[in-house]
């Protein structure tokens, strides 16, 4: 209880230095992005998509290695298309630790409980893939290697959201 | 079996039906899942969980910028069909005069029936988990991602999208 109120003050802490764009909506669009000018707006860009998650089931699936002291990671994900076609090109990470960085993206079909989910496999190197399912629009699900959910805890989950500048 | 095997499986036995964890899981049968998040304080959510309506605001002007969930949807232990929920909550704003969450929180506690239902706005066939169908004016409906995994939804049926900070997704933690 002591080190949830500690992480909740540090949270706070940061949070007012960074959230104050941030607005609490009675409507369910994307919110803004505290550093909107990071949010790049053209036909070029499917979305940008950011997210707080835990951090330890992440970094084991995507062989990051062991750090114990990680309690969460602050990322997130621009995924650029052609402007044309709307086919899937590059995307550009920020967050992800040996991860952060760009790369192509594609989209696939099926999990191992639904064959007609869409997902997104994000090409870190050519053997290792971030998947992250597509709730709809405006929400991703950061998934296993195994493509099946990665389960949060009572602080954070593995959840993208839609931002907006 | 000879007799020392037959005495050995008998202990067993006894052990395990009389056993805390056995009595644990008789008693559990009845609740479904336990599931926990920190979501944004958004207007859709605020009725459920007896929070005051405010117009938007900035997050830090909010009277309510965040809260913790912690669901327990029961049901019935002979059927498995749902009965009803118990939410405990905890909703905090950010005191400006320390920038920091306020402490402790103001806690609110509600119960009701829940059903389990389908169809979202881009997917007829999911699994959709409704609280208080009975009363509108504090019905949430929450899609089901995995045994694991709830999304709260909006009154149209689409993904609540929250921010860069929390999302409205809830975790099973127990059960």
């Amino acid at each position: 209880m002591f080190m949830k109120n500690i992480i909740s003050s540090f949270l706070a802490c940061f949070l007012l230095t960074t959230g104050y764009a941030q607005k609490i909506q009675s409507v369910n669009t994307p919110s803004e992005m505290y550093k909107s000018s990071e949010v790049p707006r053209s036909a070029s860009v499917y979305g940008v998509f950011a997210g707080r998650t835990p951090c330890q089931e992440f970094m084991t699936e995507l062989n990051m290695g062991i750090r114990t002291e990680c309690t969460k990671r602050k990322m997130g994900v621009i995924l650029y298309q052609d402007s044309v076609t709307h086919q899937p090109t590059a995307y550009k990470t920020w967050g992800m630790g040996k991860w952060t960085g760009q790369g192509k993206w594609h989209i696939l079909r099926g999990t191992p409980t639904d064959p007609q989910a869409i997902i997104f496999q994000l090409d870190l190197d050519p053997s290792t893939s971030l998947f992250l399912l597509k709730g709809d629009d405006n929400v991703l699900f950061i998934l296993d290697r195994n493509k099946n959910f990665l389960i949060g805890n009572a602080d954070h989950s593995y959840t993208f959201n839609r931002v907006i500048n | 079996m000879n007799m020392v095997q037959l005495v050995h499986t008998v202990i067993a036995m006894i052990t395990t039906f009389a056993s805390p964890h056995c009595s644990t899981t008789a008693r559990d049968s009845s609740v479904l899942g336990v599931y926990v998040g920190t979501t944004p304080c958004s207007g859709i959510i605020r009725p459920l969980h007896k929070i005051s309506k405010e117009p938007d605001c900035r997050w830090s002007d909010c009277h309510c910028a965040m809260v913790e969930w912690k669901l327990t949807l029961y049901r019935d232990p002979v059927t498995g069909k749902p009965t009803s929920y118990k939410l405990t909550s905890t909703n905090r704003f950010i005191v400006k005069q320390t920038n920091m969450y306020s402490q402790p929180g103001t806690k609110t506690e509600s119960q009701g029936k829940w059903t389990i239902g389908r169809g979202t706005k881009t997917n007829a066939n999911a699994v959709v988990y409704q609280l208080n169908p009975d009363k509108p004016e504090i019905s949430l409906s929450l899609l089901k991602l995995s045994d694991n995994l709830l999304h709260v939804l909006d009154h149209e049926r689409n993904l609540m999208i929250g921010n860069e900070f929390w999302s409205y997704t809830l975790n099973r933690v127990a059960n």
